[in-house]
């Protein structure tokens, strides 16, 4: 199976900050808004990467931002999935007000070690909590877009139903050959649930990845606690440590 | 159009002066060390006379450990990394002694009040 | 000790002001422990500027001050890159 020596691997390019134009505010659930934007010379992205943005008020006071990118690289818009945190600076402005036609700066793609084509090869093991599931969407969409086989099995962990971002969307990809995705629910499971509700741990992996043996190519993304939790458990379950890709968002998540 | 604008903040702490009431010294700087070997290099005059507190609370909750919890060092008048997050003691010194961030150029430039980034808050 | 962080990738974006290569995939080599891995792994912490530091030994492997100009980098450790075939 082609692997591509990721690790280590230079990709030279200007980033530079660009306006971005938003062409719709979708609903994701109650808390969260997938933003669809129009950026003039996008150079593209692979799937995994992520943007800066950055916001400007009126006073000239700036904050900036890091957001996974959601969206595939086939597709000519750009899509961040934003969560809104409580009492957060700029997630209550993206989910509660921001609409089309507005604009902000954003500054990209970032970030080739957390990334994967279809050509990287696999089989994948995507873990995702909360927020987490944004960038290894885009690895989904785009495996879906190239119709590819590689196998790709995935574990999301969401508080409750309410946080589990594109449920539809991924029951929809799941027939296609080779792409397995569990649920597991740690605050509130939905009525009627009887698949996983607790924090991942070493049974749950066991049951939703390959062996070590199999030598998956593994993403993990999210809250820093969750990632170097299910970081730790992978290792102590015998998998290689350079095979295993985090992105950490931090205390309150992406 | 729909515009973005930052919040409001306030804190809750104890005064400097009130931790320093009882010392005598001689000393010109302050010292301030945090957890993780961090430490903030101060002059003793910009922490005295009403500008400088410890604060404990954010908003009216606990200071929270992203924020700078569980206490932090609080200077309004100085640029906002001055604000020593984690702290854990203070010392006196006689002499000026670069902490962690001035010894990578942080002296007077910067924003005043920019707040830390992370992803998606 | 409170311990709040993110990682290498969070501080790409701000490393690509300057540099015009991609630094997340690079792997260090950590002077102080022995422990490789990419600079994505390594934590990242945000005070006045950002510091990141070795996830096995938490020794600081980079410290990064930012100015309106340019920044002032501190790096420790031997790091490797692959030309790109």
């Amino acid at each position: 199976m082609a692997r591509a020596a990721i690790l280590g691997r230079l990709i030279p390019h200007r980033i530079t900050w660009r306006v971005a134009t938003v062409r719709e505010v979708v609903a994701e659930g109650p808390r969260a808004r997938t933003l669809v934007l129009d950026v003039p010379e996008w150079p593209g992205h692979r799937a995994g990467q992520h943007v800066d943005v950055r916001l400007t008020a009126e006073d000239g006071y700036q904050a900036q931002r890091s957001y996974s990118i959601a969206s595939a690289p086939e597709l000519d818009t750009l899509e961040l999935t934003v969560e809104l945190v409580d009492d957060g600076e700029v997630s209550p402005y993206f989910v509660q007000e921001l609409r089309a036609g507005d604009q902000f700066e954003v500054r990209g793609p970032i970030g080739g070690h957390f990334s994967w084509a279809v050509s990287d090869g696999g089989p994948l093991v995507l873990v995702g909590g909360g927020s987490g599931l944004v960038p290894l969407m885009s690895m989904l969409r785009h495996r879906a877009a190239r119709a590819s086989d590689v196998a790709a099995h995935v574990l999301v962990s969401a508080r409750s139903e309410e946080d589990a971002l594109y449920r539809d969307e991924l029951e929809g990809l799941e027939p296609r050959a080779g792409l397995s995705v569990a649920w597991t629910f740690t605050r509130t499971a939905p009525v009627g649930w009887s698949g996983y509700a607790r924090r991942v741990d070493a049974a749950m992996l066991a049951d939703v990845a390959p062996a070590p043996g199999d030598q998956p190519l593994i993403f993990v993304c999210g809250p820093t606690p969750f990632v170097e939790a299910v970081a730790d458990l992978l290792v102590d379950g015998g998998y290689d440590p350079r095979a295993i890709h985090a992105e950490r968002f931090g205390p309150t998540g992406g | 159009m729909t515009k973005w604008s930052k919040l409001d903040t306030t804190w809750t702490g104890v005064s400097v002066d009130t931790l320093l009431e009882d010392v005598t010294t001689e000393a010109e700087f302050l010292t301030a060390w945090s957890d993780g070997d961090y430490t903030t290099n101060l002059p003793l005059e910009d922490v005295s006379d009403g500008k400088a507190w410890v604060v404990y609370d954010y908003g009216g909750e606990p200071l929270d450990p992203e924020h700078g919890g569980p206490a932090r060092l609080l200077v309004p008048h100085l640029y906002f990394w001055k604000s020593a997050k984690w702290v854990r003691g203070l010392a006196l010194t006689a002499e000026d002694e670069p902490g962690f961030w001035e010894s990578v150029g942080y002296n007077n430039y910067g924003d005043p009040w920019r707040e830390q980034r992370y992803w998606g808050d | 000790m409170t311990d709040v962080h993110t990682d290498g990738n969070g501080v790409a974006g701000l490393l690509g002001e300057i540099l015009a290569v991609e630094v997340t995939a690079m792997r260090r080599r950590c002077h102080s422990c022995g422990a490789e891995n990419p600079l994505a792994a390594h934590r990242a912490y945000h005070g006045a500027g950002v510091v990141l530091r070795c996830p096995a030994c938490t020794d600081v492997a980079m410290r990064i001050g930012v100015s309106d100009d340019g920044l002032v980098f501190e790096w420790r450790g031997t790091f490797t890159a692959q030309r790109l075939q």
